[in-house]
Parts: C-alpha cells; structure tokens; sequence
C-alpha cells in the first residue's frame, strides 16, 4: 500500500524521481502515471477534494478542516518493532492488543520497540501550491510526553498542487506502553504555521515485525 | 551607505549552550501537554510581486520568509535573503542565494566554484599530481589549479571590485543588512533600517582578503537567527590560493557555516510578535552545517543531489602528503606546493562550537581575518591562546570566523604496517564538541551539525 498523489507531480525537482524509494512500494513513474488517471477521473465528479475528503472515509476517521483544505487520519496499524528472535528482554506476547500496550521485545539501544503506522490524507482546494512534508505529523503517546517524529515515509517532501491529495504512510517508533496516541498535523498553508489536532481512528494490531511486514503494508 | 558599530551580540556561552541539552529536552517534552495557543493564523497573498529591474554590477537581495524542511522532515518557518521574490507558502521560498561573485571587472557571476575558472574537483576531491616517491602513500599536491566549491548564501568579492547591493524588504517589519567589519578600519557597513516594501542600498569597496558575516542586526541575534545572514568571502584572484597575499596557501577551500535555529523563536515573528531575547533565550532545536543537518550533512541522504552537494561543499576529502607548517606555500617541485586544505569556520549561529577532528589536528592561521603570530603568542582576555597552533578542538564563538588548514597528513599514530598496506579510503569523524549540538529536534543523534572527511587511498 503504497502513498499517492493524486492529480500531483512529485514536488522537489530535487527529490523527485531521483529519489530512491524510501519503503520500497513507493510512486514509480508508471504508478504516477496511474495516479495522474485516476485524478482527472475524480475532477470530473465536480466535487472538490476537501469536500470529498472531509465527507467520507472509513469508519471511526474523521477529516479535520485546514486552511488549504483537509487531513485525516485513515488508517492506524501498530506492530512489534523486533521478531522475539531478536529479544533483548524475554519475548512478550506478540499477539497483545494495542489498546491494552504491548510486551513486544525491546530493543537493547533502549529506543522504542514498537512501530506504528498511519495513513495521512490531505487535500487541498486552493488554486495555489501547498508544502507537503511526512514531517508535519507528530504522534504523542500517552505514555511519555514527547512529540515523536516520523521514522519513514513513502513519499517524500514537495507540494500538493492545486486540486489535488495526497495519501502518505508514515511510520513511527512508538513505546510500548502506550495505549493510546495523539497526532498533531502543522499547516503550513499560511504565513504562520498552525497545529492542528488529527483524531487517531482504531489502532489494529499488525502480526509479526517491522522489517517483515512494513514495506507492504 | 553608512556605517556604525557593532551591534550588541547576545549570544550564548558554552555553559549556557550546554545547559541548553538538558532545558532544550524538557522544553521539548512538554510541549505536547502544556501546548501555548496556537498563533493566530496570517492570510498571505499568493500574487508573487515582479522583482527589480537588474542593473550591471548590482546584486538584488530580497528579504523572504518561508519553510524550510529540516532533517527529521518538519517544516520550520524561516526568513532570509533571497536572490528573487517568493511568498511564505512557495514550497521553494527563496531563502538564500546562489553563490555570487563580484569580479574585479565590475561583473556579478553566478558561480559556485572560485576561482570560477578553475578546475572543477570532482566529488569535492582535488586529485595530485603525482605520487612522492621518497614518501610511500603520499603524493605530490597541485598547487594554483583547482577551484573549491561554495554554499548557497557566499558573496564572493574579489580585492579591487566594488560590492553594490540593492536589499528589497518584503515583510511586515523593519530589516537591515549589515556587514560586519567591512568597513574603513574594520567598521561595519549597513544599508540601515529599511522600511516595510523598500528598498536598501548598499555600496562599498571589498575589504581586505578574509571571511565576514552578512546578516540583519534587527533585534539581534533574533532576526539572524531565523536565518537572515550569509557569508561575504573576499579573495584577491591574483592570489586565489591563499587566504590572503603573502599569507597560508592551501589546495582547495572549504567554507563551513554554522547555524542553529529556536522553531519557536521564529514562529514567534511570523506570527508579528517580537522575540525579547533576553526574556526568552534560544532553545536551539536544529544545528546545521552549511544548510544541512545529521543524516543530510553526512551524505547519506536518499538524495542524490543533496549528497553531491554535501561532498563537493562540506565534506573535506584529499589524499595524503607532506606538508610543512613553517611556510604552506612552500614548492618542492614546479606546480606543486606543501599545504593542506582550508577549512574557514564561520559562526553567525546561536552557540559556541568545538569543531573537532579526527585523524588530523587542525593548524589554525588565523581569527576574524587577522593572522596569528607564529611566534611569541599570548593570552587573549577571554583566556584563548593566540598563537598558530595545532588544535585538537577549535573553538567558534558566535560571529566568529577562523581559518584552519587540516594538513591531510598520514595520521601520527599509524604504523608503518598499517600505512603500507591502506588499499581503501580512510573515513574520519568530524564532530562538535558543544554536544547539543549533535542531535535535531530535542534528542534525534546524530542529527546535528556533523561532519566526516576523507584520506583518499593511495592512487
């Protein structure tokens, strides 16, 4: 499942096709072509992508106005970090349920051993180019008090041209304690950039470990 | 033009900096749960305005805000001095200029190597002439033949040329360009304040050979700070080799820019409220090294391009020769001579650095463009050590600019078996001593302002 950008081209001439894929299932020339389609597809339906994206999606998401337009939270995945093979501390119970943490194996570096992946949506109405960057999600895990950046993305910074969206996994090392997170998006859509708080839908809990299981999520 | 005296430099100390670590760590943890409001949001105009009308010999600058992306992807909202127009939101907001030079004949070039028509180093690595047979793994270094890459936001200006600059102000409030010590008898020059949507002018004479700071003294250090500084670099092209006439040669130049940026600080401004620097000291989150941080800085980015950069303009790359400190410029044979390579460390950050090398110490010739003595040295009243001297640690105050030649030596403690059989290239760490420094957004290692360099294997 890899990031798209609809009725976009790859931003940063510097990091466009250039650029190695970062999770390996990221946008090749040929599925840009396909994404480049199916946004004229969608154009012709006349309703504006905010519209479409603040007015449906999965269950339990919920779409947050921005100056530009719209983001959401689509989807939440959360898996171990390590495969117990590699545990530095006994292997936990690999099939514990997000809600109530984790007992996944911990990393001996003493960073975080569990992963957690969201998928971002962002459409933007105006007429004009707006900044994209994975960076501008934060997740907040309830059970430490620091903002965490991204671990990966499979799409890279650039810009989301007029009319269209974007569809970004970001991933994230997260505690394993944590039963629940916060996310925070930054628009940056005008002059003084603003936080915005992205409701987190349902988190499911993915079986297995990254290294195995991230780049085709 | 006119011209006045330094403004005041609150900057930090080393201690204060060191502090910073732990207080930049528990800034940054409560964030999340003590979150001030959020700024009230500013409606920019996406019309980008025409630029000026060029003139021959002129550089335009035009102070800009916008984002810029750091090293763990966030966008961190910047000003600078731009060489177009563009509007906050444009995604390649013109924050600093290409490198410029003004040549002797009244031109303003677009160049990123000097002298500009030198040989281009492929990789950043000038190649010898030929090995030294009398020094196994060691090699005979061209002397007057390569030219040295330069970041983005380097004036060049050449002895003899005329450095004119017309500074269009497109924000909200008041800037200023100022460059420090170019002036008659070391003063500064400034097109003073300028006015919402005017336009400043500045014409003087290139200083002596040396490297200053541009920057907007506005409330300092704030607006230098949020990023509006650059570096004016002065060489005189009949002695393009030397950090100044009858002064130390080197085989290429490095220029390595110190930044560190307070994402709070500069939100702040953007949302018009002035930064009382006293009342709310910096809490640097990002520390770059010529633009570029952590994983960027090292060239080990995804980028291709920014890792080209990297090399050609921060990672300092050469292969090993004989060098003798007494006299750099020293020939042994026709076209060749015995130095290192330059490394000009200019500060216009936050914080003290402690650039510090592995493999080889630096022999530094030279602060804030005077020259040290070889001889009779002395205490300076800050405590520091004014004499040419080999340096494990290299100290950078803010403002600061000092000249290291890095000799490119076979490192002191190798062994002869060691030596004789290098088939590779050897990779040595550069890093900061200041260690908050070393990580991006409150805790990311090593995020920082980092560096490596290169022994290149024996041709």
């Amino acid at each position: 499942m890899g990031g798209t950008w609809d009725g976009a081209r790859i931003a940063d001439p510097d990091m466009g096709e250039e650029v190695e894929d970062r999770a390996g299932s990221g946008l090749s020339r040929r599925r840009f072509g396909l994404a480049m389609g199916a946004a004229i597809a969608a154009g012709a339906g006349g309703l504006s992508a905010a519209v479409t994206l603040l007015a449906s999606g999965p269950p339990g998401t919920v779409g947050v106005p921005t100056s530009f337009g719209a983001a959401r939270i689509t989807s939440a995945q959360r898996q171990a970090r390590l495969a117990e093979s590699t545990s530095t501390t006994p292997a936990g119970h690999a099939g514990a349920h997000a809600a109530a943490g984790s007992t996944s194996p911990q990393p001996v570096n003493m960073t975080y051993g569990d992963h957690l992946l969201l998928r971002l949506e962002i459409a933007n109405d105006t007429d004009a180019e707006i900044a994209f960057s994975p960076g501008l999600l934060r997740v907040l895990p309830n059970s430490e008090p620091w903002w965490i950046v991204n671990r990966r993305s499979d799409l890279h910074n650039g810009a989301i041209p007029p009319g269209g969206r974007v569809s970004a996994n970001i991933s994230f090392l997260v505690p394993s304690n944590a039963t629940r997170f916060s996310a925070e998006f930054t628009d940056v859509g005008q002059g003084v950039p603003v936080r915005l708080e992205l409701p987190v839908p349902s988190v499911s809990w993915r079986p297995g470990y990254l290294e195995a299981g991230h780049d085709d999520a | 033009m006119t011209t006045h005296e330094n403004p005041l430099n609150t900057a930090l100390d080393r201690a204060s900096v060191l502090k910073l670590g732990a207080a930049g760590a528990a800034v940054v943890s409560f964030v999340g749960l003590n979150r001030p409001p959020a700024p009230a949001a500013r409606r920019v105009s996406r019309t980008v305005p025409a630029a000026l009308v060029p003139q021959p010999g002129v550089l335009d600058l035009y102070v800009n805000e916008g984002y810029q992306k750091m090293v763990d992807d966030s966008l961190v909202y910047q000003r600078g001095f731009g060489d177009r127009p563009t509007i906050p939101v444009d995604r390649n907001a013109a924050l600093r200029i290409q490198p410029r030079v003004f040549t002797r004949d009244g031109q303003v070039l677009t160049s990123r190597i000097y002298p500009v028509n030198a040989i281009r180093p492929n990789g950043g690595t000038p190649l010898p002439l030929s090995p030294d047979p009398a020094n196994p793994g060691q090699h005979f270094i061209r002397r007057n033949y390569w030219a040295s890459f330069l970041p983005n936001r380097t004036i060049v200006a050449e002895t003899g040329s005329t450095v004119r600059l017309r500074v269009v102000n497109r924000l909200a409030d008041v800037h200023e360009l100022l460059v420090g010590g170019a002036g008659p008898g070391a003063s500064d020059v400034t097109t003073g304040p300028i006015e919402p949507g005017g336009v400043g002018e500045l014409e003087f004479p290139a200083p002596p050979p040396g490297t200053y700071i541009y920057h907007d003294p506005t409330n300092a250090p704030v607006q230098r700070a949020i990023g509006l500084f650059g570096t004016l670099l002065v060489m005189d092209p009949d002695d393009a080799w030397k950090v100044a006439p009858d002064q130390a040669s080197f085989e290429r130049q490095w220029l390595w820019v110190c930044h560190a940026i307070d994402p709070g600080w500069a939100e702040s401004e953007a949302a018009g409220v002035t930064v009382d620097p006293v009342a709310r000291p910096p809490v640097p989150r990002y520390f770059l090294l010529n633009d570029r941080s952590g994983f960027e800085a090292l060239a080990h980015s995804p980028n291709r391009s920014i890792n080209l950069a990297a090399h050609e303009e921060s990672l300092v790359s050469g292969y090993a020769r004989q060098i003798d400190v007494r006299q750099f410029g020293e020939d042994i044979d026709a076209g060749t001579v015995r130095a290192g390579q330059m490394v000009r460390l200019v500060n216009p950050g936050l914080v003290f650095h402690q650039i510090h090398f592995h493999g080889n110490h630096l022999w530094t010739v030279r602060r804030n463009n005077v020259e040290w003595p070889r001889e009779y040295g002395w205490i300076d009243d800050d405590g520091h050590v004014v004499l040419q001297q080999w340096e494990d640690v290299v100290e950078l105050e803010p403002m600061d600019r000092k000249d290291c030649m890095i000799p490119m030596k076979r490192p002191p403690d190798t062994t002869d078996q060691t030596w004789y059989g290098r088939t590779e290239d050897w990779g040595y760490p550069m890093h900061c001593h200041a260690e908050p420094s070393q990580t991006a957004a409150g805790g990311m290692y090593p995020g920082g302002l980092v560096a490596h360099w290169q022994l290149k294997a024996s041709l």
